[in-house]
């Protein structure tokens, strides 16, 4: 259902001179309103980050789908983008920001190593961001295309149509202790296991 | 080559505290006296007909071989003899590793050391600051590249995010930080509550017990003297009380204006920064340590992930390290594709720290100009590669690929049309008011401190040393081309724009010129040592079959041996150093990093400007962090 103009069926903003009221589902317009005016918060890190500028340069436009505010301080920030990998040491520093942001909040993970170490599969690097705080949308690559990038966003905004303000569970804020897993230690190890080639790769000769 | 004349100069001056010397690839190593090395590395760098006045890298070695010691490497460079030399120190492992620091010779020692300390534990005697680097400092788990440090680490996954997590950045809030903020008064009440909390601090207690002696000028003189320890009431009595105290101000870790994940904790004189203190390692993925684990060929794309912006260039230069190492002479057209490589991405890495610079300093249209032209330059890429930004281009002894169908037009076209680009950036920018006021006279470097802080590429010219490793360590036939190398004459953010602006220009004229003598012919050594052969003799021919296997399956196996291979990024000099013990599989792979060494004199060129202009010439740099912190 989308929004009535003076209940004449009418989309909204075609008809000039009609009566100024709108019918509507609460949770559509409060969809529609959040899912387009995104403000990123670009917890850029390493390759992806160019990657993501390149988004938000001349060619593929980032404004197109109501994202072109940067917002580098989390308090006024939607969603989060962690573009790049997560050594240990930055840990606390995104735990920290996604604490920061306000509900409504949704993280995207862009690229491998975001999304699971990617090649780096050692003694440095978080096996995945989502360890450290829940993620919404994983967007393959190393680094993703643009376009990929661009793809993750619309699923994101996909995924905002379909909430309801009314499921209150949605949206309440998890303040955990700085220190604490959010995940059972079992889970984050088994998150971290090695896959596929990096298996074979733990000798050095 | 033949042995540096050197080794026989410094076993006249010094006897027997000259140990054994040998030639590898070219490259002379001298083995040195532990308790000697300050000395002798002292008298290189001074006795005229040495003048190894250029610390190019420290870095060291564990190898496999358990019973063989640790040695400590100084990779040295005469910038008027144009000749390199390698001195080492063995740590046998049943001692102390210690070694005298060389930070009283070079102050580019400062930072190279403290991460020799960080990754191995050596302890450098006489350091006016040996912290770890890279690692947090409360980081428990070892000194990660020594060889009985797991690559995964020692703890498991869950307890390295708790630990990690637990490593809060204000429960290590460095100890010179907070000694700073209690020399003047005390902390403030809410930091104070929570680092009691968090057991940092007893509660009631004062905390800077510690004096630092952070070296930020010259010749070891420590600054902190100037307010700290028994003079502080003396020394805060001579200034007018104007209610305030200086205020600890923390940029970063994450910050539009820092380029990366690099965080500075700036000590404000009202508005005047006093000191600067870079805190690096945020990105720190541990490249070296997974080299060692992986077969030459697969480290290449390790290396697209160092230096992200200027992808093809780290590739040429791995590739150029192993060849080094083997002995491989690779083809003509090989060469000439490579330096194209080179250029290209010198291009686009200037490119984008023009961008972001011109935004950091308040104008957002050229950052726009200059992705439309990185965009030209990832077409290019991408149909050469396949690759927008992880090109993985080369391979020891050749390329990946030849270049496609329509590459060589389009990338004349874009030698036509990008000085077009150029040529408005220069109109917006070069004589701007408002760009030369941010720019002119900050940060500036005389050519003697800039060589005094290993500082390389754009860095090291625009303070007037004409020192690029294409001109006076040729590769790729480079003194072949015609091109110039920019210099600037007051090293300050200025004149860092305009050769960086400059080098665009040479770097066009270098395309065409490749362009213009590409040569056919293969791209890859007739060698299947390191090339595979082609499929379709890999499907019908025994021989060639077997040669394909054992490459896929076992590597390129390189002779004993090591080798430094240096080119020139964009960055700086950008060195690869190998050391080979005749396996598959590198013993140590060390990348040296112009980035990381350039940064490291920051606090040096912040000191006394304006909080304002801090940004600025932290963005004169041209930092990634990828590399600083690989």
């Amino acid at each position: 259902m989308g929004l009535n103009v003076g209940g004449s069926g009418k989309k909204l903003g075609v008809v000039a001179g009609s009566p100024n009221w709108i019918t509507t589902r609460l949770d559509f317009l409060v969809n529609w309103a959040r899912a387009n005016s995104l403000w990123p918060m670009p917890f850029g890190t390493a390759c992806c980050a160019i990657e993501f500028m390149a988004t938000a340069a001349g060619r593929f436009d980032l404004a197109r789908f109501g994202m072109e505010r940067m917002s580098f301080s989390p308090r006024q920030a939607d969603v989060l983008i962690c573009a790049g990998r997560l050594p240990f040491k930055l840990a606390p520093v995104i735990r920290r920001i996604y604490d920061q942001m306000p509900q409504p909040k949704w993280v995207i993970s862009m690229g491998a190593c975001a999304s699971t170490g990617g090649v780096f599969d050692n003694y440095a690097m978080v096996q995945g961001i989502d360890t450290i705080v829940p993620v919404d949308v994983y967007v393959p690559g190393c680094p993703p295309r643009p376009e990929g990038l661009l793809y993750g966003i619309l699923l994101l905004q996909k995924k905002i149509r379909g909430e309801s303000i009314t499921d209150r569970s949605l949206r309440e804020e998890q303040l955990l202790d700085q220190t604490a897993l959010r995940l059972k230690p079992e889970t984050v190890d088994e998150l971290s296991e090695p896959f596929g080639n990096s298996v074979h790769q733990t000798r050095s000769a | 080559m033949g042995m540096n004349p050197t080794v026989q100069a410094l076993r006249e001056r010094f006897g027997p505290r000259i140990g054994r010397a040998l030639v590898s690839c070219g490259d002379t190593i001298v083995y040195v006296d532990r308790e000697a090395v300050r000395e002798i590395l002292r008298w290189l760098k001074e006795t005229p007909g040495q003048q190894y006045n250029y610390l190019v890298d420290i870095t060291a070695v564990e190898y496999r071989d358990p019973e063989r010691p640790l040695e400590v490497v100084y990779e040295l460079f005469s910038l008027d003899r144009k000749v390199p030399l390698r001195v080492k120190v063995e740590l046998p492992k049943d001692q102390p590793l210690e070694v005298d620091s060389v930070v009283p010779i070079w102050q580019g020692a400062n930072w190279l050391e403290r991460e020799v300390y960080d990754m191995f534990g050596i302890t450098f005697r006489g350091h006016p600051d040996l912290r770890r680097i890279l690692m947090w400092e409360t980081y428990s788990e070892g000194h990660p590249l020594r060889k009985d440090f797991p690559l995964r680490g020692r703890f498991s996954r869950s307890e390295q995010v708790r630990q990690a997590l637990g490593a809060s950045p204000e429960a290590h809030y460095s100890k010179e930080e907070l000694s700073i903020a209690d020399l003047y008064h005390d902390l403030p009440a809410d930091m104070r509550e929570r680092l009691v909390r968090q057991g940092v601090l007893e509660a009631g207690s004062r905390i800077g017990s510690r004096t630092v002696e952070l070296t930020v000028g010259e010749s070891g003189a420590a600054l902190a003297p100037a307010w700290g320890g028994a003079g502080t009431a003396a020394a805060v009595a001579e200034e007018p009380d104007f209610g305030g105290d200086h205020m600890l101000v923390n940029i970063g870790p994450q910050h539009p204006a820092t380029h990366g994940v690099l965080r500075l904790v700036v000590e404000l004189d009202g508005e005047v920064v006093v000191r600067c203190i870079p805190h690096i390692g945020y990105l720190h993925s541990g490249f070296e340590k997974l080299g060692e684990y992986r077969h030459y060929n697969q480290i290449i794309p390790l290396t697209d992930r160092t230096d992200y912006l200027s992808p093809m260039a780290n590739n040429v230069g791995f590739a150029m390290a192993v060849e080094k190492l083997m002995g491989i002479e690779i083809t003509e057209r090989c060469k000439v594709l490579r330096v194209i490589a080179c250029e290209m991405s010198r291009i686009i890495s200037h490119l984008i720290w023009m961008g972001t610079t011109a935004i950091d300093i308040g104008a957002f249209t050229p950052f726009l100009w200059t992705f439309y032209e990185r965009e030209r330059i990832y077409n290019l890429q991408e149909a050469w590669t396949g690759a927008r930004l992880t090109t993985s281009l080369t391979r020891v002894g050749g390329m990946m690929a030849d270049i496609p169908d329509g590459f060589v037009e389009g990338l004349r076209e874009f030698c036509r049309t990008f000085p077009k680009t150029l040529a408005e950036v220069d109109r917006v920018l070069t004589r701007n008011g408002i760009w030369c006021a941010r720019t002119q006279g900050l940060g500036a470097l005389t050519a003697e401190e800039a060589i005094n802080h290993s500082l390389s590429g754009p860095m090291l010219r625009a303070s007037g040393v004409p020192y690029d490793v294409r001109k006076d360590r040729p590769y790729l036939d480079y003194e072949t081309y015609d091109f110039e190398i920019p210099v600037g004459e007051h090293g300050d953010v200025y004149d860092r724009y305009l050769v960086r602006f400059e080098e665009l220009r040479q770097s066009t004229r270098i395309l065409e010129q490749a362009l213009d003598r590409l040569p056919d012919g293969p791209i890859n050594v007739d060698d299947p040592r390191v090339i595979l052969p082609p499929k379709s003799a890999a499907m019908n021919d025994m021989e060639a079959m077997i040669f394909h296997f054992k490459q896929v399956m076992e590597g390129v196996k390189p002779p004993v041996g090591e080798a430094y291979f240096p080119i020139e990024n964009g960055k700086g000099e950008l060195g690869n150093y190998l050391v080979s013990d005749g396996t598959a599989k590198p013993v140590r792979w060390r990348i040296r990093p112009p980035s990381f060494i350039n940064l490291s004199a920051l606090p040096k060129m912040a000191q006394g400007h304006l909080l304002a202009d801090l940004i600025a010439i932290n963005a004169s740099v041209d930092i990634v962090m990828g590399e600083v912190d690989r």
